[in-house]
């Protein structure tokens, strides 16, 4: 896995860690615990995105905070990111930057999501979450 | 006096009831045999069918064991997916008679699976329906050596398999019906294909080296396989009816079997289905059109029925059953251009029926919806441009940091209209989705039918012309429930379909309105004296702007001479009084007969008979009242009036680069892709919303041809 600052793929966006953070494996059949994805990349981008702070704090509130942490760990970009978040988070400009970066900016280039309680991969190609079941497992 | 006057009542009440019966009797048995392939015998035999038993009348699996078990040892009691009869198969020929002098004719109570009685009759049977029992002919193309490997071999073949060694490294799953391992490469099945810069550690096997050597002497294949497939099925277990994908892999697919039995079931998308029976060390080789063009699966049974020396059936018993699936996979440079025969292009998707179980459904959405978008979606994505200004409007009105999931999202035309919200769209069609990102928006590759979004964290969901491919109604609520469940309370889903009434208060759709000029002039084959002033090329909503068929034009009529002021052509309505003697209706009539004619529904060909004979320009009418039966699908004539609600729209693929060669184009014969609809009348949508008591549709209207609701969550 590698990271590149800037991504040479433009400005296309890629999968980001707020689609991961919606993302569930809980539509195959037999799980009941499909979330979050672990997410094991094999090429991930960070790209810039304008900071939008009023974007992101009424995100936060519909975020999954632990799958988050967990995500951006995964990708290499956990750091700073704190367990839990505080009561004033609107208010702390460096805790919302950091989760625009994390959000927003670092994008999954090629890689799997993999289901936490069946071990199924979902490929990621070209930044593209291939979320489609085989007809045995719907 | 008055005694024996009671007792000549009774006689004659229980004669009467007896005729009753036996007229009953004989008019189901001639209805069975006439629909399913069923041949009631006279002389009795060990397996019953019992008809007013079946899955379609309310009855349960276990109410026919109990109910049977009685009057001897049940082997099984076999139970189709929408038949209104069962199966039961006893030990011995005497058991089934004790039974049936019993049960013929009993009554069985209201229970809770129904609230009315259902009254039984049984039937000896000398043939049971193609799909419990094997078929005379084979698909053609299809080949079965028998004994191609000795049963010492087959042990040793079994015994070489480690099923419990290596599932850390992916390579061996358990899928719902069955335990699956590859060599080679891994058939990955979210993209029914395998990576081929992504090889396993162990290629194919070398003990089957072998027998490989000796399947390519058959001369049925070309190819040495680099990719095997091990299923192991358990009796009960099953496959569902599925091509392999005809991109990846080579012709002369081989199927291995060891172990049991098993009876695989072939699909022609005209409906028509045969079965082969694969013994136990027999070699199955598919070539041809039963590689691309039939579908194959096995039914979830425990049991099939075979034929005996002497004629009669006898039930078999599955056993565990171990196949290995040979293939030859193609590098993806050879891939390119490659022409694949037997393709949805160009297949004439008649005669097809209206799906009757859940797998025929989401084979004909797999065939006639995600297949076509696949292949078409460079030229549909070409066609679509501009938002809809009400659906675009209502992107824009949702406030800052809301999240948006556009389910069906195509090309994305709707995503990245409202910067202050986070846009994240699905389509089932991978070509489509690529399209998308390359243009900058978030997406993945979802179905509609189980979105991958955890329940509640969509603010707003958009579902635009997305439930109108989904072929039976449960399956629309299905989706229409899906897109509930990721709204959070006080979300909003808006959600467009296709209308049926393409024409409100007297106002034409641009879709019926509205022609374009190529299409016109390449196509028009008969109307050639018909002039084009000038043609409106309008940017209409994702189904409303379809490319037309060589065939649209014939015989339709078209305004010359006539006061033209909106300088558009306008194209037969169907509502006309005119159109009633331009024989579209009337060539439509015969054809649909026909079809219906080589179908085994006579109750519906009837209807079309009336419905011809009255000739009142109606054809299909009678489809629609055997709606829930046996409907047979049709191709609509692009810009007309819908006819029936569930139909295959043509799509003329237009290939890169031919869009500008006008004279060209029209010597080539474009691929033309039948897509499945089923277009709303007005109400439905809403309708539907209705059966779900956890939302309130709180608006709804007609635009350019669509029905659209606004659907809050409770």
């Amino acid at each position: 896995m590698f990271t590149s600052p800037h991504g040479k793929g433009g400005k296309q966006d890629k999968m980001k860690l707020l689609t991961h953070n919606m993302l569930t494996s809980n539509i195959i059949k037999t799980v009941t615990n499909g979330y979050p994805l672990k997410i094991v990349p094999t090429q991930v981008e960070v790209k810039t995105v304008d900071f939008n702070p009023e974007f992101i704090s009424r995100m936060l509130p519909k975020i999954d905070w632990p799958a988050l942490c967990q995500a951006a760990q995964s990708v290499g970009h956990g750091e700073g990111l704190p367990e839990a978040l505080t009561e004033k988070y609107e208010e702390d400009e460096m805790l919302l930057k950091k989760v625009h970066h994390v959000l927003m900016q670092v994008e999954v280039l090629e890689g799997n999501l993999v289901c936490p309680e069946t071990g199924r991969q979902f490929p990621i190609s070209s930044g593209i979450p291939n979320m489609l079941l085989n007809e045995d497992e719907v | 006096m008055a005694a024996s006057m009671i007792d000549g009542q009774n006689m004659t009440k229980l004669s009467k009831s007896e005729r009753k019966l036996r007229k009953k009797q004989t008019k189901s048995q001639h209805t069975l045999l006439k629909h399913d392939g069923i041949k009631a015998s006279d002389i009795p035999t060990k397996i019953l069918c019992i008809n007013n038993a079946g899955l379609d009348s309310c009855v349960s699996r276990d109410e026919v064991h109990e109910l049977f078990t009685i009057y001897g040892s049940v082997e099984d009691v076999i139970m189709m997916p929408q038949k209104p009869y069962a199966f039961v198969c006893y030990r011995h020929e005497d058991e089934a008679e004790v039974a049936y002098g019993n049960l013929n004719g009993q009554t069985l109570p209201e229970n809770d699976n129904r609230k009315w009685p259902v009254t039984i009759y049984i039937s000896y049977v000398s043939q049971v329906p193609p799909s419990l029992s094997p078929s005379k002919d084979l698909p053609p193309g299809l080949i079965l050596i028998r004994d191609f490997i000795t049963e010492d071999f087959a042990r040793r073949l079994l015994e070489s398999i480690k099923w419990d060694e290596d599932t850390s490294q992916g390579l061996q799953k358990e899928l719902k019906h069955r335990q699956v391992k590859h060599y080679g490469y891994e058939f990955k099945y979210g993209i029914n294909d395998v990576d081929v810069d992504d090889p396993l550690p162990q290629g194919v096997p070398d003990i089957c080296q072998e027998l490989l050597g000796r399947a390519l002497k058959t001369g049925h294949v070309k190819y040495l396989p680099d990719q095997v497939t091990v299923n192991k099925y358990q009796p009960g277990q099953g496959i569902p009816p599925h091509v392999d994908t005809p991109a990846a892999f080579e012709d002369g697919i081989m199927s291995l079997s060891l172990g049991s039995q098993v009876l695989m079931d072939f699909r022609h998308p005209d409906g028509k289905h045969l079965s082969v029976l694969l013994p136990p060390g027999s070699l199955l080789i598919m070539t041809g059109e039963s590689r691309y063009l039939w579908s194959h699966g096995i039914t979830p049974r425990k049991s099939d029925i075979l034929p005996t020396p002497d004629g009669r059936l006898t039930i078999a018993h599955r056993g565990t059953r171990t196949s290995y699936t040979f293939r030859k996979v193609i590098p993806p440079n050879d891939r390119i251009n490659r022409h694949i025969p037997f393709t949805t292009e160009n297949r004439q998707p008649n005669p097809t029926k209206l799906p009757q179980s859940e797998a025929d459904a989401a084979s004909l959405e797999q065939i006639h919806v995600h297949q076509v978008y696949e292949e078409i979606a460079d030229h549909f994505s070409g066609t679509r441009h501009s938002p809809w200004p009400r659906i675009a409007d209502f992107i824009r009105s949702q406030p800052t940091g809301s999240i948006l999931a556009d389910i069906g999202c195509g090309n994305g035309k709707y995503l990245g209209i409202n910067k202050d919200i986070f846009e994240v769209g699905s389509d089932r069609s991978l070509n489509l989705v690529k399209i998308c990102e390359s243009r900058d928006f978030p997406v993945f590759v979802g179905d509609v039918m189980s979105i991958p979004i955890r329940s509640g964290v969509c603010d707003v969901c958009l579902c635009i012309a997305v439930l109108h491919h989904l072929s039976t109604e449960e399956r629309r609520l299905h989706g229409l429930s899906e897109l509930l469940r990721i709204l959070r309370p006080g979300g909003k889903a808006l959600i467009y379909v296709w209308a049926m009434e393409q024409e409100l208060h007297k106002v034409k759709s641009k879709y019926l309105k509205e022609i374009k000029v190529t299409d016109y002039i390449d196509r028009s084959t008969n109307d050639t004296d018909t002039e084009v002033k000038q043609v409106k090329v309008n940017d209409t909503p994702r189904d409303s702007s379809e490319k037309d068929v060589a065939t649209q034009l014939n015989g339709l009529s078209l305004s010359k001479g006539e006061p033209d002021e909106e300088k558009t052509i306008s194209v037969n309505m169907g509502h006309s009084e005119n159109d009633r003697v331009d024989g579209q209706e009337v060539i439509l009539t015969p054809l649909s007969c026909d079809r219906l004619a080589t179908s085994d529904s006579t109750e519906t060909c009837e209807l079309c008979v009336n419905a011809s004979g009255q000739a009142q320009g109606h054809s299909c009418e009678c489809s629609d009242r055997a709606q829930n039966s046996r409907k047979m699908l049709e191709v609509h004539k692009n810009r007309t009036s819908f006819k029936q609600q569930d139909m295959f729209v043509p799509w003329q693929l237009k290939k890169k680069g031919m869009e500008e060669e006008g004279a060209s184009v029209k010597d080539k014969a474009d691929p033309v892709f039948h897509r499945y609809y089923h277009v709303f009348r007005q109400g439905e949508l809403e309708a539907l919303c209705g059966r779900l008591d956890n939302c309130r549709v709180q608006d709804g209207y007609y635009d350019q041809g669509n029905w659209a609701v606004i659907l809050q969550k409770l």
